[in-house]
């Protein structure tokens, strides 16, 4: 046996009288202590992130369907207005809300003009301004804005009776409100509101009712 | 943990870094001897061994630590930490103290082996350290040249030349133990 032989076999009997040689258990304990502390430190603020994406997201997507519903032209009823005497700026297409049976001899053109209806004031005030004005609803687990509706306004001075028609969502600019006697500040006359008009069978535009929503907690 | 123990190193640091106990313990049990028994047959000593095991893999939890899987294995890795914490510790130039190990076997012809292994140990720890460190790596814990390499932040031309004059200058210091061949096991 060489001196290389040696010192390898020496080595080796060294190996194999240390070769179980570990860090006492107690080590182990400090660092799975310190890597839980870590990480559930880490775990808090991951899910505080985690929380605030979601709900950034949700609100996100709610947000988006909302603008998409409004922006968005609805393609059901395809109904043409004809020419009304009173020419309505519709910007949007109109959407049939519901079909009307309207009592005969009822205000002028057949349509009740009552404008005490508490909620028909409401939309008064919002558009000149005597309250504060809308705000946007934000997406959230609340209820749907309930819709808020003034009587309608006639079109006509003289109409024909009334007996079925159709009533339309359509958007029209604010400045239409005042052309039914409702009053409506200058700076708001070119917001956009929505409203309802209701259609006779010859398909004349016979009345307007105004639209609003309001966010009920 | 059946199912991660077939992992190597890196996939279980990966997870570990992604919170996975399992993954830690794991990672940690596979490799703490190796890292324990070199910083003892670098040191001599069972408290420092100890503590600088504890400070390697806390480097590692903490990110203080940072491996490149590029450059080489984990387990290079981790004993090039524990090199620098024993260099930051006692410096290069450190003179090793020698303690002897408590034997608790009473059988003669054990006794006589144990006693004769502890010289080669005093011996190990006689070494200079650049020579020590290889040694220690190549034939006592079995690295590869490139593991060591990494370890010893040097290329593995200098770890074989390291490795060579350790394992020459062991043979000297262990000549007078050729006449205790027998308890080595040589004949």
């Amino acid at each position: 046996m060489n001196s290389d032989d040696r010192v390898l076999k020496a080595l080796d009997a060294l190996k194999h009288l240390d070769c179980e040689l570990e860090a006492p258990p107690r080590v182990e304990a400090v660092l799975l202590e310190t890597y839980r502390k870590r990480h559930s430190r880490r775990g808090i603020l991951h899910g505080w992130f985690q929380g605030i994406t979601i709900a950034l997201l949700a609100a996100a997507l709610v947000m988006a369907f909302a603008l998409g519903r409004n922006s968005k032209a609805p393609t059901r009823p395809t109904i043409a207005l004809q020419p009304a005497p009173a020419t309505l700026p519709i910007e949007a297409t109109p959407v049939l809300i519901e079909e009307a049976v309207i009592p005969q001899g009822t205000g002028r053109g057949g349509v009740q003009t009552s404008t005490r209806n508490p909620s028909a004031e409401s939309v008064v005030r919002w558009v000149t301004g005597e309250t504060k004005p809308i705000q946007p609803v934000i997406p959230s687990v609340r209820p749907q804005p309930r819709e808020v509706v003034t009587d309608f306004f006639p079109l006509m001075d003289v109409a024909p009776p009334l007996g079925r028609g159709q009533i339309l969502r359509v958007t029209v600019p604010a400045s239409t409100m005042r052309s039914v006697g409702l009053p409506v500040r200058e700076e708001r006359l070119n917001d956009r509101v929505q409203a309802d008009v209701l259609v006779g069978e010859e398909g004349m535009a016979r009345a307007i009712r105004f639209v609003s929503f309001v966010q009920d907690f | 943990m059946a199912f991660l123990e077939q992992h190597t190193d890196e996939y279980l640091l990966a997870r570990l870094k992604g919170g996975d106990e399992t993954a830690f313990t794991l990672l940690y049990r596979r490799r703490q001897g190796a890292i324990y028994r070199f910083i003892l047959h670098m040191t001599g000593d069972l408290v420092v061994a100890e503590d600088v095991t504890q400070e390697v893999f806390l480097a590692l939890l903490s990110g203080q630590a940072k491996y490149d899987e590029s450059r080489g294995s984990l387990s290079g890795f981790l004993f090039g930490v524990a090199r620098n914490k024993l260099l930051r510790r006692f410096g290069a130039q450190r003179e090793v103290p020698v303690e002897e190990y408590a034997v608790d076997d009473d059988l003669l012809e054990d006794l006589l082996r144990r006693e004769t292994v502890e010289r080669v140990r005093r011996a190990v720890l006689s070494l200079p350290q650049v020579y020590r460190e290889a040694v220690v790596l190549c034939d006592l814990e079995e690295s590869s040249y490139e593991d060591a390499a990494l370890a010893l932040d040097c290329p593995v031309g200098t770890v074989r030349s390291r490795l060579n004059r350790g394992r020459a200058m062991l043979a000297q210091k262990l000549q007078p133990m050729a006449a205790v061949g027998v308890a080595l096991g040589g004949k």
